[in-house]
Formats: structure tokens, sequence, C-alpha cells
């Protein structure tokens, strides 16, 4: 009886150990060697600067894109911003990713989390003032929108950096971490 | 579904009945040292009264004595350094026996002084079961050869003689660990808790898994099932608890002996374990906190020479990455290095944030092993290991994906078949081969490409005893030859299309070891050469390494990589003092390197330093040295001191410059008392500056020099039939601020400060 007994206690053990050996690999989907990769992280892949003459309307765009992101190919278009001297014009910037087949505009998720977010721009050697028209919750600029006012003719460069400051923002650059860096060429004529 | 079959099998052949014919019987066993818990080898057992015998001559094998007669029987077991014992047994049926004999020498923690197996191995030292270590490379680390690249506290990898990663081999359970071990910042998927055994491999036994250990051969083992003693219930139960990020975890092991009829054994064995942001000595790490969840299940049976067994394991980890280090740009890392405190500091929590890692590693193995007699094994394995890595960066927005950035399934097919023979006209003999298929696949972002990759080896070692018959000295010679061949298609998608590549590579290694010595010294000389081919990422990868701000690019002209390495040691025992010194120099012809190239890649986070794979002849030379001495207080008891000390220098000889990233110099002692787990040590570390470095192929130049302190005791108790064994470790005792060069967030952040972990340990 007691043979039994431990006969039938060894077997619930046996068994409970092959259940665990059998199925514990529990198959998650595996992708093959050669399936196309499918990518669903969000890239920035453009920014585009769109400006607009305050007094003529005229629309002059300057476009930074890297398809692939930061690894593989070098960017396929980086633009010189041209600008005319002593004019105002109203900057407006669209982020956008372009390696999905549906592009996706990453400005507006910028609009959305505007209190976590901050554009940076650093003109160096032209003759440019810009003040950030557009502001967070909390009065902190944003940058989406902004106002350019150009001096005389010069050369030089123009530093566009978004900041990611989720809960840190305090309207500085130190804080977070970038998200994107583009130095243009400006060309004030 | 092979798996299933191979299950069932196993449940019907448990309801075997037993043999039970007259004077058929055959009796099995092992002979344990009841201190260490390790199986002897030099043991001599007899039936009294009967001429039938056996010996036991390699440490952890099987004795058999075939065609015994039942009864009542007085078996003899005599061991060189242990109390002989007689013990009667009733045995009535093929019989499996474990003994226990007081071990009374001086366990010397490696076999480097009078071995005469074929396989030779330089133990991890003895301390490594009284240190509480969370991670294997922790474990590792009490080797003088042996130490840890980091990335923050969570991931660390073992570093051997200035080698890691794709150079280091180890082999888990008998089966090639197969992960994404190219990155730096990918930790080893092995619980060092299951881990009952580690070994370096320092002889012929290199060739016996792969031809690629350049670095070397790392052998984790667990428990051998067919070794339990035959109790139907045993176990062993840990629990920890850590200090420095307020850390628990409890493991457990669970085995014995599940039919009386059939020699049918089982264990299992399961972790847990969880700790919370770390603590460096002014302020918090930021998501520094990880888990862990394995576990593992193994049933053997064994019938006569026979022996079954199936394993499956399951690795889970969770860690997160130090907040402070993750970065957008170069800007970024140019404020996170200057900034005299993190840039992102937290609260304690054990929550774990992006940026993270998860890791998943699954291992499914069968082995048959048939002890054709004594001198006789052939031993097949079939294994498949299934590794899951995934990768999660800081997202932009609350919006964007939130799962893995990066995503990568690695599955691995193994036939693994070894033939041993000892003894034949006084030569050991093994030959084997290994059959293995891999696929590398992957969902989000790219690091290395999708690939099938198939290699099968062969190898052949000899080994000799060359000593006279007095058996004073020790001399032995061995060696062996190993040839592997590579086949790897890589899948690379550009603009929608798919193109593939395929490369082919066939290489010979070679071992070579002469052993001179006797009981108290011995003196031994060894050439070896390996070779690998160049790794997926070399060859391909192709992006963004997040966190170093780097762009790292392969090339897929790359040749293979061989080293040809000479080692020259000496080891002594004297008066229960033990010295080792070992010597080498590791020339690598085409050693494959990351190295800084220009121009800087443009991306629209700004410009990137980009890195490219190259080659170039490189050598590592070092020395090694371990040193233990007993100094005597009084009759009983001992003052015990251990010194362990490594220098390395690396070169790239095509240059005439230093290889950067290699281990600075270091020594560590520690003394104590020691006897019977009853312990007390305090250790000293001092880690040298690293002065040889490329002055401008870094952020920052190596951390200054840096001296740590800590203590280590263990204490044992015996309740009833239970024994409790409390052990007590603190890391850093001095909460000492000091920042590493070997950890890969040395830009970004200082180390843990102190760190106290208490143990203890049940066993019934």
């Amino acid at each position: 009886m007691k043979n039994q007994k431990s006969k039938i206690k060894n077997a619930l053990i046996l068994n409970a150990l092959i259940f665990t050996l059998v199925f514990s690999a529990c198959k998650e989907e595996t992708p093959k060697p050669q399936d196309q990769p499918t990518n669903e992280n969000e890239l920035i892949t453009t920014v585009k600067l769109i400006f607009t003459d305050s007094l003529s309307g005229a629309i002059n765009t300057a476009i930074f894109r890297d398809i692939d992101g930061e690894s593989g190919n070098p960017p396929s278009q980086f633009d010189t911003i041209n600008l005319q001297a002593f004019k105002s014009y109203s900057a407006q910037i669209l982020l956008l990713d372009e390696s999905k087949i549906a592009i996706d505009t990453i400005s507006n998720e910028v609009a959305e989390e505007k209190n976590d977010h901050l554009f940076v721009f650093n003109p160096s050697n032209v003759n440019l003032g810009i003040t950030i028209l557009d502001s967070d919750d909390n009065n902190f600029p944003i940058g989406l929108s902004s106002k350019w006012r150009s001096g005389a003719a010069s050369k030089g460069l123009i530093t566009v950096t978004l900041k990611h400051q989720p809960g840190i923002k305090n309207g500085t650059a130190t804080p977070g971490e970038t998200d994107v860096e583009v130095v243009f060429p400006c060309i004030i004529k | 579904m092979g798996k299933f079959i191979l299950t069932f099998f196993l449940l019907i052949s448990a309801w075997l009945p037993a043999q039970n014919s007259q004077c058929n019987i055959i009796v099995l066993g092992i002979v344990v040292d009841s201190l260490e818990n390790k199986a002897l080898g030099n043991t001599h057992i007899e039936i009294i009264g009967s001429k039938k015998s056996a010996n036991i001559n390699i440490k952890d094998s099987i004795f058999t004595i075939q065609n015994v007669c039942g009864g009542l029987l007085e078996i003899h077991f005599s061991h060189l350094d242990c109390e002989h014992k007689d013990i009667v047994f009733n045995i009535t049926k093929d019989t499996f026996i474990t003994v226990y004999l007081n071990h009374t020498a001086l366990n010397i923690g490696s076999a480097k002084v009078a071995s005469k197996t074929i396989i030779e191995r330089v133990t991890i030292q003895g301390e490594g079961s009284l240190k509480i270590a969370n991670t294997l490379t922790e474990q590792l680390e009490s080797s003088a050869s042996i130490r840890a690249l980091k990335t923050g506290n969570n991931a660390s990898k073992p570093v051997v003689n200035g080698l890691h990663s794709n150079r280091v081999i180890l082999v888990n359970n008998g089966i090639k660990q197969e992960g994404q071990n190219w990155g730096l910042e990918h930790a080893p998927e092995i619980d060092a808790n299951f881990a009952n055994d580690i070994q370096v491999v320092e002889n012929v036994g290199k060739l016996r898994y792969t031809g690629d250990a350049i670095g070397g051969l790392i052998v984790i083992s667990t428990k051998d099932i067919f070794k339990l003693n035959s109790k139907p219930l045993q176990g062993i139960i840990n629990t920890i608890a850590y200090s420095n990020g307020r850390g628990y975890g409890t493991n457990a092991w669970l085995g014995g002996k599940l039919l009386d009829s059939a020699n049918l054994y089982y264990q299992v064995q399961g972790t847990y374990r969880k700790n919370g942001n770390t603590f460096s000595p002014q302020y918090i790490l930021a998501n520094t906190g990880s888990e862990e969840r394995n576990y593992a299940a193994e049933i053997g049976y064994n019938k006569k020479q026979h022996f079954i067994k199936l394993y499956y394991s399951s690795f889970y980890n969770q860690l997160g990455i130090f907040k402070g280090s993750h970065i957008g740009n170069l800007n970024d890392l140019q404020l996170a290095m200057n900034s005299p405190l993190p840039l992102v500091t937290d609260n304690f929590k054990y929550t774990i944030d992006r940026p993270k890692q998860e890791l998943k590693h699954q291992v499914t193995k069968l082995q048959y092993l048939n002890k054709i007699t004594n001198n006789n094994e052939l031993e097949i394995n079939l294994a498949y290991q299934k590794n899951n890595r995934k990768e999660f960066d800081i997202l932009r927005s609350s919006s964007a994906f939130d799962g893995p950035s990066f995503n990568y399934f690695l599955t691995t097919y193994l036939l693994d078949v070894v033939y041993y023979k000892h003894k034949y006209h006084g030569t050991n003999i093994s030959t084997g081969g290994q059959l293995q298929y891999q696929e590398n696949a992957f969902k989000g972002r790219f690091f290395v490409p999708g690939y099938k990759q198939l290699s099968s080896g062969g190898f052949f070692s000899l080994g000799k005893g060359i000593s006279k018959e007095d058996k004073k000295t020790k001399n032995y010679l061995e060696g062996g030859l190993r040839l592997d061949n590579k086949q790897l298609i890589a899948y690379l998608w550009k603009n929608n299309t798919l193109s593939t590549k395929q490369q082919n590579f066939t290489n010979a290694s070679y071992y070579f070891k002469l052993k001179i010595g006797n009981q108290k010294h011995d003196f031994s000389i060894s050439t070896e050469s390996a070779w690998r081919p160049p790794s997926v990422n070399e060859l391909y990868s192709n992006g963004l390494h997040q966190g170093l701000a780097s762009i790292e690019i392969g090339d897929t002209g790359l040749k293979a990589e061989r080293n040809y390495q000479t080692t020259i040691s000496y080891g002594a025992l004297i008066k229960k003092s033990t010295l080792s010194i070992v010597a080498f120099y590791n020339y690598i012809p085409n050693f494959i390197n990351l190295e800084p190239s220009l121009p800087a890649q443009l991306t629209i986070r700004g410009a990137f330093p980009v890195f490219k794979y190259q080659q170039y002849n490189a050598a590592i030379s070092g020395l090694n040295i371990d040193f233990t001495s007993k100094i005597k207080i009084n009759r009983k008891r001992n003052i015990e001191n251990h010194l362990i000390s490594a220098v390395l220098w690396g070169n790239n000889l095509s240059k005439k410059q230093p290889i950067t990233q290699m281990p600075p110099i270091s020594i560590k002692n520690s003394i104590g008392y020691n006897k019977n787990y009853k312990v007390i040590m305090l250790w000293a570390r001092y880690t040298f500056k690293q002065y040889r470095y490329l002055p401008n192929s870094d952020y920052l130049p190596p951390p200054n020099a840096f001296l740590l302190f800590g203590v280590y005791a263990g204490y044992p108790m015996k309740l009833k039939k239970q024994s409790i064994i409390f052990n007590l470790s603190i890391n850093n005792l001095l909460n000492n601020k000091y920042r590493d060069y070997l950890n890969r967030f040395r830009y970004f952040a200082n180390e843990q400060g102190t760190d106290i972990k208490l143990k203890i340990s049940t066993s019934f």
C-alpha cells in the first residue's frame, strides 16, 4: 500500500517534470533570417524649415533628409538656408519620418508634448535675430514657430537643435537628450 | 516534437523492471569528499572477500564493478589523502552508491600540481563558493587571469587575459553558449547560482568544443545528476539579501532519486533575484535596478553502462541601463562628461524604465553517455538553444512605439559526439566532432543582419604520462588537432531589395603541452593556435551605438583571425602553500578591432565619430600570479594569505602602439582564517591606472588608480540533519569613490559604494 502511494507520488513528480521540460519552451513569433526586417521604431528622417516672407508672403524652404536614419547612407538632401538681407520671416519647423510608407509627421507629436520639448537656434557668423513665438503651458518657449529677422549680407551657420526634456524642461538648452541637431549653412544676400 | 518523443521514451523506460539475477549485478558509484562535496579521483574500491575491485583514477568519474554476486557485501574504500572506510551494503540488484570520505588533504584549488587527467583545468578558487556573486562574471573574477568588462553595474562580461566577447568561449552544462555575445554590453545569459563548478580550461581539452577559443575557454557545470545520492529528496535553499540596491533573492535546488526500482534521478533549480537603483558614494544611480528569474529541470536515467539525461533551462533577466549614460549626440556626451554629478538622478526605486535590456535564453539538451568499459566512453549531445535579446532605448515621445527598439532572435541546434579512450597503452585519447546550425533574425533597429550559419568541426587529442614507475615524477605530454569549417549566409536588405552574401572559412587549430614535475613542483610549457572567422557584427554591423555616441561599421573584406600562444607556467606546493606563476605571449596576426576612422558621419542628430573594424598584427603578453600561504599560529589554527595579481601588455605591432581597453595591472590580497567553512577574510585590491592607451582614441583619459577593501565571512551550523551556512560579504568597505577603466560608464558616474551581502544556505 505504502509502495503504491510512493509510486503514485513519484509518477506525479515525473509528470510535473516532463510537463516543465516539454511545455515551458512556449513560442514567441520568431522572424526568419531572410525576412525583411520591420522597424516600428520612430525615426526623425527629415527636418524641413519653411520660411514665409512677412511682407510678400513668398515661401522658401530648407530641408535636411536622411531616410535610413543614423546608420547607413549619408543624408540625401542637405540644403542651405537662403535669406534676403534686412527682411523678416516667419519660420515653421516640420519634422517627418519618411522611412515609413505612411509618412509620419513627428512635429505634431512635439506640439502635443510641448511641455517636454524645446527647439534651440544658434546662428554663428550670420546677421540674424531669432525669436521663438510659441510657448508651452509653463510659459517656456517651444520653437516650432519663430520669427527670423535678417541683417546685412553674410555667410555662416545656424544650428537647429531639438531637446527632449521630459519633466525637466526649464527653458534652457542644458537638460535632456538631443533628438535633432542639424547645422544648416546659411547665406544672407 | 523531437523533444516530446524523447521524454516519452524516458517515461516508458522508467517503468522497466530492474535486473535481479544472481551473480550478474553491477555496482556503480562515486566517492565524494564529504567536506567539499566534490567527487574524488584516485580511489581504490574493493569488495572484501572477493577479488573484485575497481579504481577511480580520474576525478569526477564513476567506478564500476561488474558481475557482483548479491547479498551483504562489505566494500573497502581507500583514497590517498582520506581516511579509509569499510561499509556494508545489502546489494540485490544493480546499484549506484555514493560514498562520502573525509578528505584531509589541503584543497589546492587548482589542478596545476600533480594532475594526470586529460582534461586538466584551472578551477576558480574555492572562495568562489563563499563569495556571494550576482553575476557569473563576478564569480569568475577570483581568478587572476579574469577581469570584468562592465557596462554600468548590471551587464558585465569576462575578460580572459585581455580578450573578451567572441574570443572567450563559454560552455554551459556541456553546450557552447550561443547568444549575441559580440556586444560589449551583452552579458552572458548564464545563472551563476546554477554553476556547481567553473573551470578555465588550460589543456588540450580546449579543442573539445570549438577551435575559436583565442582568449580562453570557460566551462561551467551544473551538478551531475548521476552523482546525487539515492535519497528521494535533498535540497539546498539559499536566501540572499544585499544592501546596495536593496537587493534580495532566493535560489533553490532540489534533487534525488525518483524511483527505488530504477536509477531514475531528477533535479530542479530556480532563482529569483531583484534589486532597485544602486548607490554610489554621493548619489543614486538612476535606473540601475535588475530582475532575474531562472529555472532548470533535469531527469536522468541510468541502466548498466547507459546514461541518459534530459535538461531544460530558462534564463530571464531584465536590467536597467543607467539613465545618465543615455545621450543623444556628441554635445550631450560632452555635457554628461563635464558634469560633476550625473545629469539624471533619481530616488531609490525598484522600477526599471527605458533604457533597459530584456534577455531570455533557453536551452534544451539531451545527453546519452555510454560507459562501454571503465576506460571507454561515448558521449552524444543534442542541444537546442534559443536566445532572445530585446533592447529598449529612451522614447522620444510618449506616443511613440513602446516595444523593443531592437529585438534579436538567435536559434542554435547542436549535435556533439565525443569518444574517450583512457589508458590505451598508457595514453588517454579523445576524439569527436560537432555539427551546429544557427539562425539569426531581428525586428526593429538594424545592427547586425539576419543570417544562417553552419559550423562543423572535428578534433583528435592525446595525452600520455611519461613518468617513470617510481611515481614521484608527474611528467605528462598532451596534444591535439582540430579542423573547423564555417559557412555563413547573411541577408542584407537595402531599399526593399534583398541581397545575400555567402562566406566560407576552413582552418585548423592545435594545442600541445608538456608538463614535468613531482609532488612539489611542476613546470609546463604549452603552445597553441586557434582561429576564428570574422563574426557577423565585424563583417556587417552598421549602426549607432547608443550610449557610446559612436557609429560602428563592419568590413566584409575581413580575413579570419588566428593566434599563436605560448604559455609557460610554474606551480609549487610546499608545506601547504601553493604558488602558481603563468607567463604567456599571445601573438595574433589579423587581430580584428574597432578603430577610429575619419570622417565623422553626419546624421540628423549631428556628427558622430565613426569606428571601423580593422585588422592588424597584435600581441598580448602577460603574467598571472596566484599565491596562497598558510601561517601557523598554533597547532590547530592557521592564518591564510591569498594573493593574486595580473599584468598585461597589449600591442598593435603594425602601428607600434598600445591596444586600448586592456585591463590595467591589479593586485588583490586576502588574509584571514579559513577552515571548514569557518571563514573570516579581509581583502584589499589595488588597481593601477592604465598608462598604456592612445591619447586621441578615447573621450576621457583612463581613470586614476584605486584601492578597495572588503570582507567575507562564513559560519556553518548543524541543526539535526540540516546544515546551515551563514555568509557575509562586504564590498567596497570604506565606501570609496572611484571609476574603473573597464567600465564603459566611467564617463558618466562613479562606481557603486559599499555593499553588504548576506547569504543563508540551508541544505538537507
